[in-house]
């Protein structure tokens, strides 16, 4: 018997795969879609202080080895989420993270503050590292910003808090040690990578935004190596994020470091992923005689 | 119970129909809905790593008798490369149908605009309107006769077919907006296919009250159309494409800009309103 529950900072995942922001808008017409049955968490739509429209179109399409996108934040802004969205999204039988984002340090105060009343969310999660909003340095390029972000998040959240972070860094382990020092519960490693891509024709920018966010295979060996090099020096909790496709996929990263594996493009393709996924991931701790997530990190930590 | 947005049916016919242009012929699940005319299903082309987006198509026909669905494409790059070597008999992965698809009213006559392979989502349009009793008029536009495609289709349904091609090589020589250079012509036509015949009744009876448009095909076409329906002030809806991700509005992916701000062509759309869009 299989036992894939877990559990990150204190509490029970039915599932350690979880929806990644972006891909399953704020939890609303879920069941619609996927089976909330095979997934522990869902993370929404990254949300901003106010309403934000987002990039000029193309926003999205598949390159060789992954998908651009240059989304740019498009959401409803944290009073319309807490009006409309966030009763069916509390509503779910899953754990909720939060996804909160900003073009300047206070926009994350601000959300953090208004966020922490709501006891149910579970988690607020920091996205750092959209590349799709500065268009030179993202905040989780530098440590300082960072910090700063983080200390002022935590002073006035009780809520745990995730940071999202970005795969393009020089070494990883440093904008970490700034996390951890200012209070980071967890990570999540990591977001899509920034990227310049030109069309075929006029070689002129493919996507409205100028710049995107590459996601997909290509991202998976860069996110391993980064969880594996952070997991070897820091004992932080993290979520695996980028290119899984396949319960192998998702193993790999637990077998790498992450506690949970997060379930972003593939969604795009498949709604039904999370089941195909779940199953797999059974399967292929079955063949390895592992018998539970936690086991996954005992025995095969590299 | 299990979501079931994925759908798997079986292709019964996948043919070249001219060069680089496919006929497609699905064989849909007993639950399928019935579809919208424009509304679209969203294609699982290939498997990854190699592809990672699905392709959304207009519905061109759908029989409920018979459960088969028909979707029209040309071959341009390498989803709808993958998706042109299957082989009948192999099983179809699509989500839908999706999004908004045409808005019936109580118009008398439907104009359908097509160009090129802007025809597919409103061969549906135009043999539903034809059904429920409503008068169709069809204007194509083609680059060539080589281009032409489906027009004996669309000639089964429509009281009047006026085909158009860049190179002259078959019907008039122009584009399809051609067809509403003289406002005057179009009246005449519309007076004659409501058996309205003096100028004055026309006018007074208000036939181009009667009209809807209907337009699919490149941007450029879609914006003049939208501007001569709403100098003359007809109801037009326009069905709209764009590089999509989820299809199911949860990504954003796929907006285009409104007047009330960017929509989703997936949920939104794919038809909207011509005075809607931001040109």
């Amino acid at each position: 018997m299989v036992n894939v529950e877990t559990e990150f900072l204190g509490k029970v995942f039915s599932s350690p795969l979880v929806l990644a922001s972006g891909v399953c808008g704020y939890g609303e017409e879920m069941e619609k879609f996927i089976n909330l049955k095979y997934v522990g968490g869902i993370t929404t739509k990254t949300i901003t202080p106010y309403p934000h429209e987002g990039n000029p179109p193309p926003r999205i399409k598949e390159i060789p080895g992954g998908i651009i996108n240059s989304i740019g934040l498009a959401n409803v802004g944290v009073e319309k989420f807490l009006q409309e969205k966030l009763p069916l999204l509390l509503s779910l039988p899953l754990r909720k993270i939060v996804s909160i984002g900003g073009f300047k340090e206070e926009d994350f105060f601000l959300l953090a503050e208004r966020l922490s009343e709501v006891k149910e969310i579970d988690f607020l999660e920091v996205n750092l590292s959209c590349p799709n909003i500065r268009k030179d340095i993202l905040f989780a390029q530098d440590s300082k910003v960072s910090f700063q972000i983080i200390e002022g998040v935590k002073r006035v959240t009780p809520h745990p808090i995730i940071i999202k972070l970005s795969p393009l860094v020089n070494d990883i382990r440093e904008i970490v040690s700034a996390c951890i020092e200012a209070g980071a519960d967890a990570l999540n490693i990591s977001n899509t990578i920034p990227v310049l891509v030109l069309d075929e024709e006029e070689s002129k920018p493919l996507l409205g935004g100028i710049f995107g966010g590459l996601s997909g295979p290509c991202l998976k060996p860069v996110s391993l190596r980064w969880i594996y090099l952070t997991k070897k020096k820091f004992s932080i909790p993290i979520i695996g994020t980028g290119g899984v496709y396949s319960g192998k996929d998702a193993l790999d990263y637990l077998v790498c470091g992450a506690d949970l594996v997060s379930l972003g493009s593939v969604l795009l393709l498949e709604p039904s992923a999370p089941r195909r996924i779940y199953g797999e991931l059974i399967n292929e701790m079955r063949k390895r005689k592992i018998k539970s997530i936690k086991n996954i990190k005992n025995q095969f930590r590299l | 119970m299990e979501p079931n947005l994925e759908n798997k049916g079986k292709i019964k016919e996948n043919i070249e129909i001219s060069k680089g242009i496919y006929l497609l012929t699905l064989q849909v699940p007993p639950a399928f809905p019935l579809p919208i005319p424009g509304q679209f299903i969203h294609v699982k082309v290939g498997e990854p790593p190699q592809f990672l987006l699905r392709r959304p198509f207009s519905i061109f026909d759908y029989s409920s008798e018979k459960g088969e669905l028909r979707i029209i494409y040309e071959v341009v790059g390498k989803g709808t490369l993958a998706l042109s070597k299957k082989k009948e008999g192999e099983e179809l992965d699509f989500l839908g149908p999706l999004g908004n698809g045409f808005r019936f009213g109580d118009e008398k006559v439907v104009i359908l605009v097509g160009g090129g392979m802007g025809i597919a989502p409103l061969h549906l349009a135009g043999k539903v309107a034809h059904e429920e009793g409503k008068i169709v008029v069809s204007v194509l536009g083609f680059r060539s006769k080589e281009r032409s495609i489906m027009v004996e289709k669309f000639r089964s349904f429509s009281r009047n077919l006026i085909v158009y091609t860049e190179d002259g090589s078959i019907g008039e020589r122009g584009i399809a907006t051609d067809f509403f250079q003289e406002k005057r012509k179009v009246e005449e036509l519309v007076g004659e296919i409501l058996g309205v015949n003096s100028r004055k009744r026309l006018i007074e009876e208000g036939c181009l009250g009667f009209i809807t448009v209907f337009s699919c095909g490149p941007r450029k076409m879609l914006e003049s159309i939208t501007r001569i329906c709403e100098k003359w002030n007809l109801p037009c809806q326009i069905s709209l494409e764009q590089f999509m991700g989820c299809g199911v509005g949860l990504c954003m992916g796929c907006v285009v800009r409104t007047k009330g701000g960017y929509k989703r062509v997936c949920t939104e759309g794919p038809v909207f309103e011509g005075g809607l869009i931001e040109w």
